[in-house]
């Protein structure tokens, strides 16, 4: 199928619920629970007038979509603008056997055995940071806490040199604002800071990449299996930036949800096996990537909504995660719940690259937290709109140290 | 039918097990897969088939 093939129609098809929404205005990017409902309320499939696309807001019909690439590929791209979808040095947009090779080079360093290494260094990371905080009257829950283990540790796992941590974080939020739709304010912008990245990285990669990097590994890995050196450049962007605001935006929202629930907070220091479960939880309730879409490959249905080949849709994680169809109170926060099946890392074949890392990060750094943290308090928070990661801007921390034993 | 699994591979997403809990299993840290029937029941073909396109790492294989 040819990009052509996607053309969106712009006419709303009979009998499907239509709706006018945005969703990349800041109200609805910041807040998007309350059109979430109305769209997973209309029907299990609903059209979108502002982008001509199909979506899927309830989580039968995600997870549906999710789980069958054949029919809803990720090949003509994930996002919604066309100059984001015609990336394709990424296993984010192929499929099949190409997919497959991809993703296992690049998940090289984030498998089990580099991990097990890197558990110390995480662990160190996070007591160092814990003891700078406790000097501290009044804390920003992004900035001081949720940024620091993802920017200082992934910028220098991948290993690359004269990128400061700023820059980083700055590809970080363009990166994901570059795959929103063209008529949204922070596309544009985006698109352009992602091609001076592109520049940055014709210039600096492979020859500027710390030897034993991830970067570096991804270099020589690519060439051992035929990869010319464009190519795994452009691979490398799937390190730059999903590795990092995905998962300070499921730090600080959890370091906000334990502030709100004590109750949920002493009975992980009471129990810390409930982190292999606490950690689900707030990845479902954060669900830092709300959204991305598929496109039908042949002319097909979902929940009996006929759908044309050719057709985009949308899958919204994020209201998936609400379905009161699916999880019992969805709105609470309940770290005994059972972490299977949730879709805050997505499903099947491009689930999360990411994810063991970003697991092992906020089990580390929640874990020595509660080591050290009787009670969190949250004062004043905002959540920072983005084209795709629900992440907040700031939070008022303060924090009631345990006594030492 | 015989499956094999390559543990090198395994991330621990666990889309095997939601797609064929009669088959697959997680460790208790939830980082790796367990294979509790490495043969099993030809009833469970188009589940274990399941599992197999769902796995992002291409970590299970099955003969026969």
């Amino acid at each position: 199928m040819t990009q052509d093939a996607a053309v969106e129609q712009q006419r709303p098809p009979a009998g499907i619920p239509s709706f006018d929404d945005d969703l990349h205005v800041d109200a609805v990017l910041v807040d998007p629970f309350p059109t979430y409902a109305k769209l997973r309320d209309a029907g299990p499939v609903v059209w979108l007038e502002k982008y001509g696309y199909y979506a899927c807001a309830r989580y039968d019909e995600v997870s549906s979509v999710l789980s069958d690439w054949e029919t809803f590929t990720s090949r003509e791209g994930v996002g919604f603008n066309q100059f984001f979808n015609g990336i394709t040095e990424t296993s984010l947009q192929t499929e099949g056997d190409h997919h497959d090779e991809i993703r296992q080079v690049e998940g090289c360093p984030i498998k089990k055995g580099p991990l097990e290494e890197l558990k110390p260094r995480l662990k160190d990371f996070a007591e160092n940071l814990v003891e700078s905080l406790k000097g501290k009257d009044h804390l920003d829950g992004v900035a001081d806490v949720a940024m620091a283990m993802p920017i200082e540790i992934v910028t220098d796992l991948v290993g690359v040199e004269g990128v400061t941590q700023e820059q980083m974080f700055k590809w970080g939020v363009a990166g994901f604002d570059s795959i929103g739709p063209l008529h949204a304010p922070r596309t544009q912008p985006a698109l352009e800071t992602m091609m001076g990245y592109m520049e940055f990285a014709d210039e600096n990669f492979p020859s500027n990449v710390r030897e034993g990097g991830w970067a570096d590994q991804l270099f020589k890995n690519g060439a051992a299996v035929g990869w010319p050196e464009d190519f795994a450049r452009g691979v490398m962007n799937d390190y730059i930036y999903p590795s990092v605001d995905s998962t300070i935006s499921a730090i600080g929202i959890g370091l906000l949800l334990f502030a709100q629930h004590p109750d949920q907070w002493d009975r992980l220091r009471a129990d810390r096996s409930l982190l292999t479960s606490a950690i689900p939880e707030i990845v479902r309730l954060a669900s830092p990537l709300q959204f991305f879409t598929r496109v039908a490959t042949k002319d097909t249905e979902i929940a009996g909504v006929a759908i044309p080949e050719g057709s985009r849709v949308v899958v919204m994680y994020g209201s998936a995660n609400r379905d009161d169809r699916k999880f019992e109170n969805p709105d609470s926060f309940d770290i005994t719940r059972d972490p299977a099946g949730h879709l805050g890392w997505g499903r099947g074949k491009h689930a999360c690259l990411g994810k063991p890392l970003a697991r092992l990060e906020m089990i580390t750094l929640f874990n020595v937290l509660a080591d050290n943290v009787e009670r969190f308090h949250a004062g004043k928070y905002r959540f920072q709109p983005n084209n795709i990661i629900r992440s907040l801007g700031e939070l008022e921390l303060s924090i009631t140290w345990a006594q030492e034993n | 039918m015989k499956i094999q699994i390559e543990y090198g591979m395994c991330d621990g997403h666990g889309e095997c097990v939601i797609a064929a809990p009669e088959v697959f299993d997680l460790n208790d840290d939830g980082d790796e897969v367990i294979l509790l029937d490495d043969s099993p029941a030809e009833s469970l073909r188009d589940k274990v088939n399941a599992a197999i396109k769902l796995c992002p790492v291409a970590a299970i294989r099955v003969e026969g």
